[in-house]
């Protein structure tokens, strides 16, 4: 492996390393655009010039892959030149409108020139004008802005497949576009906004919604499928009490094992139920027709009271419970110590089919649109030996033998193609819901235990691939919705039963030594990038 | 090595006792006196002397017989805000959020709505400072890359009945007009709030979404943080 001397630093790199890769090993930062770790090589935008002992000119880092015995230089005074020089040519024709620019606090340009340009410019010339604010489907498209750096091109062409986006015109005229301006169709067009260096694309979602300095950061997992793409939650409570928004964008987070660079759309999107006035804020407690809204201690009461009911008059056969892969490990395990472990609760079906057949592709997007399915799977929440599978479950519902129901998050709606669930759930003494968001069955029940949502809370996630991954909280919950796991912890109390997890670390170790497949994980030890599930086991069988 | 300085302490330190001269009071009480007649005389007759045009030069004190009368204020005081315009009445923000950015209070609250025009681009829907927050500290004025807000109307009247009433709306924002100079101070009164505090351009259907409305003047629907431990 060749021996390359950086900046006086002296490191050993693979064949075939780039001197701009070499430099990040070696801790020197080398200014670029068009070079992305996620794409190919390209070499247009020239900035990550340096200095090769021996050679006769510059060379750019990204496309010279180191030999054996190179001395460079990344910060000698011609390779400062260049890059000031290099950053002028850039700024020629780009419009400088950065107070309207969403991509202002996180350009290239502005970063890069707060670092090596800071002159101020010498052209005379009217800038040339290509086109603002073209619509082109999810994204809007600024040519203007626009450096030329192809990323947006080579992001088409390898990773998503389709070559929508291209160059036409040459010379100063010459821009990026799509065929006719016709909208991109593929299902990741929001990392375009992420890759471009510049602004030359927003996204209509985040336009205009709030400046990136506002935002703070916090990790987190995509519930939107069962990939489970590492993202960054980017919230801020500033413009809460104008705007009743605290979520403003999701972003992708490296993961080399998941999603590598990259998220789809429709996860990018899939926030705006977070801050949905339509969510369940409070306990509630049918009355009625109608739902009063109930302290949490009243509802913990009513459902404790329903359930100890049924299981006392009719035993806990006449109990089901239909737990969600929406929830995280730790609300799962704790929801089936609650009900398998203490109460005997035989009938334990998670198995929901989708109300509609999930979109599917070969990059990221999984059919499964629970993120933790594998998780359900994992802690065995299908009936035991006797229990009923959710078909014969709701079969009881209808025929008086089912008692009591737990529904988590679901809507069962669809599952009634008569459209008669009201009809066919009439019979149940208590149907407890606990979820986020209402709906259909949500509206028959008897008792509604609002849950927080995933922002609002921290636990994990396994994905299709038996990873499991951790989330963290980013913001308070809204109203009185508290964690899942928080919610069945109340609930054993209120039954009178030892139930003692004060944090969903604490269910997570007790779920690792309980269930065999997560032996060995701890939840300390998870870590952002996440851990396969069932290691320990694969291990012990070798 | 520097050496501590020493202070001294002086003779008589306030909080020290009263010498007998002044503890029998009545020598200070006339000391008082002497004082306030002093200023009473050299003012009567400074007045009285310029009513006759004579003593120019003598500086008697003056009482502005507020509000009949308003002192002129001085030229960089910094008023009540108000939203530059363009040429067709439209303001000229551009609603990049410098301001708010800089706003140390936290008053300015803006929300952009997409122009129709490309080289506009972006244009705010809702542009409110609350004064009730306000400091008057001139940030925005220095932040705002397009002199779109300006502190120069004059208007240093700001008390309301009602504490609403201190959030200013866009449309009140426009409406008010830097101070006249030659007159001592802008009689402006604030405008009164108009429509549901949003601006649009000209056949501009302003989103739903961003119409909401002055969701601050009908209080937060939803509490954050309050939950309760269920077990507690």
């Amino acid at each position: 492996m060749p021996n390359v001397e950086i900046d006086g630093r002296t490191i050993e790199v693979d064949e075939g390393t780039s001197i701009l890769e070499a430099a990040g090993q070696a801790g020197a930062a080398i200014p670029h655009y068009c070079y992305h770790a996620g794409l190919s090589i390209d070499g247009t935008c020239r900035m990550c010039l340096v200095e090769v002992e021996k050679s006769p000119k510059l060379v750019i880092s990204c496309a010279t892959p180191v030999a054996e015995g190179m001395v460079v230089r990344t910060e000698s005074e011609p390779v400062k030149k260049a890059v000031a020089d290099v950053l002028e040519y850039l700024l020629i024709n780009h419009p400088l409108d950065c107070p309207i620019c969403d991509k202002a606090g996180e350009c290239g340009l502005q970063d890069y020139y707060m670092e090596h340009g800071l002159y101020s410019s010498r052209m005379h010339e009217k800038k040339w004008l290509k086109g603002k604010v073209i619509d082109i489907g999810q994204l809007v498209l600024d040519q203007d802005r626009c450096i030329l750096c192809t990323r947006c091109v080579r992001f088409g062409d390898e990773v998503v497949g389709d070559q929508e986006l291209g160059f036409i015109d040459r010379g100063s005229r010459k821009t990026i576009a799509t065929f006719m301006d016709q909208p991109l169709k593929n299902h990741y067009t929001g990392n375009l906004v992420d890759i471009c260096p510049v602004g030359a694309f927003t996204d209509k979602d985040f336009r205009f919604q709030a400046r990136v300095w506002y935002l703070e950061q916090t990790k987190s997992v995509c519930p939107g499928c069962s990939r489970g793409c590492n993202i960054e939650v980017h919230h801020t409570m500033r413009r809460f009490r104008f705007e009743h928004k605290r979520v403003y964008r999701l972003l992708p987070r490296y993961n080399p094992e998941v999603n590598g660079h990259w998220m789809c759309d429709f996860g990018r999107h899939g926030y705006h139920s977070v801050d949905s006035p339509e969510r369940l804020f409070f306990p509630l407690v049918r009355d009625g027709d109608k739902f009063s809204q109930v302290p949490w201690m009243e509802a913990m009461r009513a459902a404790a009271e329903a359930l100890r009911g049924a299981v006392e008059a009719h035993g806990p056969e006449a109990v089901a419970v239909i737990p969600s892969a929406q929830s995280a490990n730790e609300d799962l395990f704790v929801l089936r110590e609650l009900f398998r472990d203490s109460l005997g609760v035989p009938h334990i079906d998670y198995r929901v089919p989708a109300a509609e057949e999930g979109y599917e592709d070969e990059i990221l997007i999984k059919a499964d649109k629970n993120p933790n399915t594998h998780g359900c799977a994992d802690l065995g929440l299908v009936p035991a030996d006797g229990g009923r599978d959710l078909d014969a479950i709701l079969a009881g519902c209808r025929d008086g033998t089912i008692k009591a129901l737990v529904v988590c998050h679901h809507d069962l709606g669809h599952l009634f193609p008569d459209g008669d669930q009201a009809e066919a759930l009439s019979g149940l003494e208590a149907l407890v819901f606990l979820g986020s968001l209402p709906t259909s069955t949500q509206a028959l029940a008897s008792v509604v235990l609002p849950a927080s949502v995933y922002v609002e809370r921290e636990g994990t996630f396994t994905n299709f691939a038996g990873r499991v991954q951790r989330f963290w909280q980013a913001l308070e919950p809204l109203g009185e919705a508290i964690a899942e796991w928080d919610i069945w912890v109340g609930l054993a109390q209120a039954l009178g039963l030892e139930c003692t997890y004060r944090s969903a670390g604490d269910a997570f170790d007790a779920l690792a030594q309980a269930v065999e497949a997560y032996a060995g994980l701890s939840y300390d030890t998870l870590g952002a990038d996440g851990e396969p599930a069932g290691v320990a086991v694969a291990e012990a069988a070798e | 090595m520097s050496t501590t300085p020493t202070l001294k302490r002086p003779a008589r330190a306030k909080g020290d006792r009263m010498t007998w001269w002044e503890a029998i009071y009545l020598p200070e009480i006339f000391r008082g006196l002497a004082i306030t007649s002093r200023h009473f005389f050299s003012n009567m007759t400074g007045h009285i002397l310029q009513l006759f045009g004579l003593g120019r030069n003598l500086q008697p004190a003056v009482t502005i017989q507020y509000p009949e009368v308003v002192r002129p204020l001085p030229e960089r005081t910094r008023t009540l805000h108000r939203l530059t315009k363009r040429e067709d009445g439209s303001p000229r923000c551009v609603a990049c959020m410098m301001c708010e950015s800089a706003c140390p209070a936290f008053c300015i609250f803006i929300t952009a709505g997409e122009h129709p025009d490309p080289t506009i681009e972006k244009y705010p829907v809702r542009f409110e400072i609350d004064l009730g927050l306000c400091v008057f500290c001139g940030y925005c004025v220095e932040a705002c890359p397009e002199d779109a807000i300006r502190m120069d109307t004059g208007i240093v009247e700001l008390s309301t009945y009602r504490r609403e009433d201190l959030l200013l709306t866009i449309d009140q924002l426009l409406k008010l007009e830097p101070v006249d100079r030659t007159t001592p101070r802008s009689m402006h009164p604030i405008p009164p709030r108009e429509g549901d505090g949003t601006w649009s351009p000209p056949g501009v259907e302003v989103p739903t979404h961003l119409r909401a409305g002055l969701t601050r003047l009908s209080g937060d629907p939803i509490a954050v943080g309050s939950d309760q431990p269920p077990s507690s």
